[in-house]
């Protein structure tokens, strides 16, 4: 079974670049490229993919507006933003949008289908200071009207990002908690699913206030 | 009888004057009726009382007035009177008609004319017009050298009328003082003060003034009346000061009062004397009670104000009892009534308690000032504190936003286009130096914006990108990257951006020779506390050149270790290099509150 691409890039010679690697992959095929905003848009209506790569610097919108209907309308198993230099704020403003992780830009062909290929067999890229910024801005405990403090993170969860903001990678920290490398991953794409519903909560508390939704109905 | 036998044993010397206190009486309508009389001859406490005209006849010896000028002195006499010698008027005062004017309060030297003072005995007649209830009536008299009398008269009329004056006119200020001390502070203790002393000042001026300036009905009733007005005020302003609840007393008090009104004007319209007395007998309860209040206030809780208070009672009731046993049971009447003068113990009891209250507002306000004043100091403190920390604040957001701009531009600008060179230069007739340059560029580029990152970087989170960055090129290069650092910062206390960087160069500086140099397979990175240095030591496995671990020096030009040591330098730390044949090992130290963010290097965050 392939795994099928599509890339949403304004930039003409990376998106030959991913083509070209992709097409080199003989599990990978490329299901398409859009380099604007509003070209992805009207893909969207009928793609249905694997793996959907969105660069967030489009001319003429907002990559996040692009992560955050591709992922209401599912059109693919997972969504990577696609990035210079991986940095924390844009990566993270992505995965509340519903984005899974994120790719390196300039890398090698072997570098960029490795880290797709990671993904697609659920592995969650992520570095420290992503790892840095998630324990600040979810650590601390909400509170909902009930008025018991909810914890929105697990200890376990807690322990694996901090060991990953103190540069150790995931064997390291499997072999450190005595799990499998692969649950450490799990453990991440757990965190950036409570990243993706606590922001969606936040919207629909936020969409409720201002009388958008109605009580009931969320 | 005859004049002569009623005044035989009647004449007592006193130096050059007599004293004269026999006389013979007759009403003015039957002047053969005489009878004799004792003086002073109080017309109030005969029975009948004496009305209307009166003619006394004195004796008096001719020696007694044999001088220059000589004088008679009549202590008290009145309402009108006037004195005949030999039928001859020698001094009119008042009316010889009713209503009579009253000049009973005041004592008169009457000069007497020597060309009428041929007989022996003299004979003097005083005719005394008076009415019911007026205090009508002729004191003793004496007889003697006009210079020899006029100082006794001087001393007897200061008592009388200046001193009354005295009372009236500090009455009357010490009202109107008060009166505006309750309009201005609206306290009802002074409002009541200020009726009394006034209802005081009015009182005392019916004793001075000797023609009424009203009806003499209605001139009785204000007389009357003014006692209510003063006492029961008085008698509210002792509670109100003493704070006492004492309701019934209080209720008994302002019933008096408002009775009084209609009770006196029913005794004047009627003129029946019982009415009025037993309105007194009322009026005594008053005092009484208050000056028991006052007294059991201060032996409960001995106050200045209480103590004061029961002295002027006191001395106000010894007054009122020393004169009610005078005009009733002593038979005196040229003495004058004490009860005037217990009114200056009134006022000093208010200035007492107006000083009282005026130290206390004083106080108070002092008390509030400073209050005030601290409070204000607080808050300027507080405000300057809340400045200081929106300044920095300021200062640190403009900070955060501005490397936040500046990675935007490095990110959309540099970032975007060396991603495309680099990928361009993936081109196989790109030359492999060109290609490896644009991927360097790139790695430094993301190390340097990881450890500049917003927010403020730890040096854990600045080892920890280095590594993030160069662990997959050295996992391609086969080397293995063993990772032993410690919590070494505090998320809390940020460090200085330009310090991390210098840091971090060490190690990727000691890093990259062991990849360059070492021929080994194995990088093992360790930090962690040494005393209150931070020790970071980056080893390798790889094998030495015996030339280079018999000097101790690298197999190369040496250039990046130059530049180790200067880092390590401006990180007030060393660096040693220890060349082995199972490897080299580079030592980093440094102190570190080196690398901590203070105030000068917050700035320094945004040069990266």
């Amino acid at each position: 079974m392939t795994t099928s691409v599509y890339l949403v890039e304004d930039d003409p010679h990376i998106r030959e670049f991913v083509a070209a690697a992709v097409a080199g992959d003989p599990g990978m095929t490329m299901a398409g490229t859009a380099a604007t905003f509003r070209r992805a848009v009207s893909a969207l209506d009928s793609l249905k993919v694997n793996v959907l790569i969105v660069d967030l610097g489009l001319p003429d919108g907002n990559g996040i507006d692009l992560i955050r209907r591709a992922y209401a309308a599912k059109v693919s198993d997972w969504i990577l933003v696609f990035s210079v230099l991986g940095e924390e704020s844009k990566v993270v403003a992505a995965i509340k949008a519903g984005a899974q992780g994120y790719l390196l830009k300039g890398g090698p062909p072997a570098e960029l289908l490795r880290a797709i290929r990671q993904v697609a067999e659920g592995h969650a890229p992520i570095s420290p200071s992503i790892a840095r910024h998630l324990l600040k801005i979810l650590r601390e405990p909400e509170v909902p009207k009930s008025g018991a403090l909810v914890p929105l993170l697990t200890n376990r969860e807690v322990q694996v990002l901090e060991l990953i903001a103190q540069g150790f990678i995931n064997s390291e920290i499997a072999e450190r908690l005595s799990i499998a490398p692969y649950t450490v991953s799990t453990h991440v794409r757990n965190v950036y699913q409570k990243l993706e519903v606590h922001a969606r909560g936040q919207a629909v508390a936020k969409g409720r206030d201002l009388g958008i939704l109605s009580r009931g109905h969320p | 009888m005859s004049l002569a036998a009623a005044l035989a044993v009647a004449v007592p010397c006193i130096g050059a004057t007599v004293e004269i206190k026999q006389a013979l009486i007759a009403p003015a309508t039957a002047p053969m009726s005489t009878a004799p009389v004792t003086l002073p001859d109080v017309w109030d406490r005969q029975l009948p009382p004496r009305l209307g005209a009166w003619r006394y006849r004195v004796a008096v010896p001719r020696d007694a007035l044999a001088g220059e000028r000589p004088a008679l002195l009549i202590p008290r006499a009145g309402n009108s009177f006037e004195v005949l010698i030999k039928g001859q008027s020698v001094l009119l005062t008042g009316r010889r008609t009713a209503p009579y004017p009253d000049y009973s309060n005041e004592p008169h030297l009457v000069p007497l004319p020597p060309a009428l003072l041929t007989a022996d005995p003299v004979v003097i007649e005083l005719d005394v017009y008076g009415e019911g209830r007026r205090n009508a009536g002729l004191s003793a008299i004496v007889a003697g050298e006009y210079r020899e009398l006029e100082g006794e008269y001087m001393r007897e009329r200061r008592r009388s009328v200046e001193a009354t004056w005295a009372i009236t006119g500090s009455s009357l200020l010490i009202g109107v003082l008060a009166l505006l001390v309750w309009l201005r502070s609206r306290d009802r203790a002074f409002g009541l003060f200020a009726i009394s002393a006034l209802a005081w000042g009015v009182r005392t001026t019916f004793l001075l003034a000797h023609e009424p300036p009203v009806a003499a009905a209605v001139w009785q009733y204000l007389y009357f009346v003014s006692l209510s007005l003063y006492l029961c005020p008085l008698a509210l302003f002792f509670l109100e000061v003493l704070e006492v609840r004492a309701n019934r007393v209080k209720h008994y008090v302002i019933w008096y009062l408002w009775l009084s009104f209609p009770a006196l004007l029913v005794a004047v319209l009627v003129g029946r004397t019982e009415i009025r007395m037993i309105w007194l007998l009322g009026a005594i309860l008053i005092p009484l009670t208050v000056f028991v209040i006052a007294l059991a206030e201060t032996i409960r809780r001995p106050r200045s104000v209480a103590i004061v208070l029961s002295i002027a009672a006191g001395t106000g009731m010894a007054a009122a009892a020393r004169d009610w046993w005078v005009i009733q049971y002593s038979g005196e009447y040229a003495t004058y009534t004490y009860a005037r003068f217990a009114a200056p113990f009134f006022f000093l009891a208010q200035a007492w308690i107006l000083t009282d209250r005026y130290d206390k507002a004083i106080k108070g306000l002092a008390r509030l000032n400073n209050a005030l004043e601290s409070r204000v100091a607080d808050r300027e403190r507080e405000i300057a504190r809340l400045y200081a920390e929106a300044r920095e604040h300021e200062r640190e957001e403009a900070a955060v936003e501005e490397r936040e701009r500046i990675m935007r531009e490095v990110h959309d600008g540099v970032g975007g286009r060396l991603a495309t060179a680099a990928v361009i230069a993936m081109r196989p007739e790109v030359p492999e130096e060109i290609r490896d340059a644009i991927q360097d560029c790139l790695g430094e580029l993301r190390l340097a914006l990881d450890v500049s990152s917003p927010g403020g970087q730890t040096l854990n989170a600045a080892l920890a990108a280095l590594r993030h960055r160069i662990e997959p090129g050295l996992r391609a290069a086969g080397f293995h990257l063993g990772w032993n650092v410690e919590i070494l910062s505090s998320e809390e206390r940020p460090s200085d951006a330009t310090m991390l960087m210098h840091v971090v160069r060490v190690v990727q500086e000691a890093i990259a020779n062991a990849v360059k140099h070492s021929g080994g397979d194995r990088i093992n990175v360790a930090a962690g506390f040494r005393g209150p240095l931070i020790e970071i030591t980056v080893s390798d496995n790889g094998v030495r050149s015996s030339h280079s671990v018999l000097k101790n020096q690298p197999d190369g030009n040496g250039r990046g270790i130059a530049n180790m040591t200067y880092r390590a330098q401006t990180l007030g730390g060393e660096i040693h290099i220890k060349y082995e044949l199972t490897g080299t090992t580079v030592n980093l130290t440094f102190p570190e509150g080196r690398i901590s963010t203070n105030d000068d290097q917050t700035h320094a965050q945004i040069r990266i």
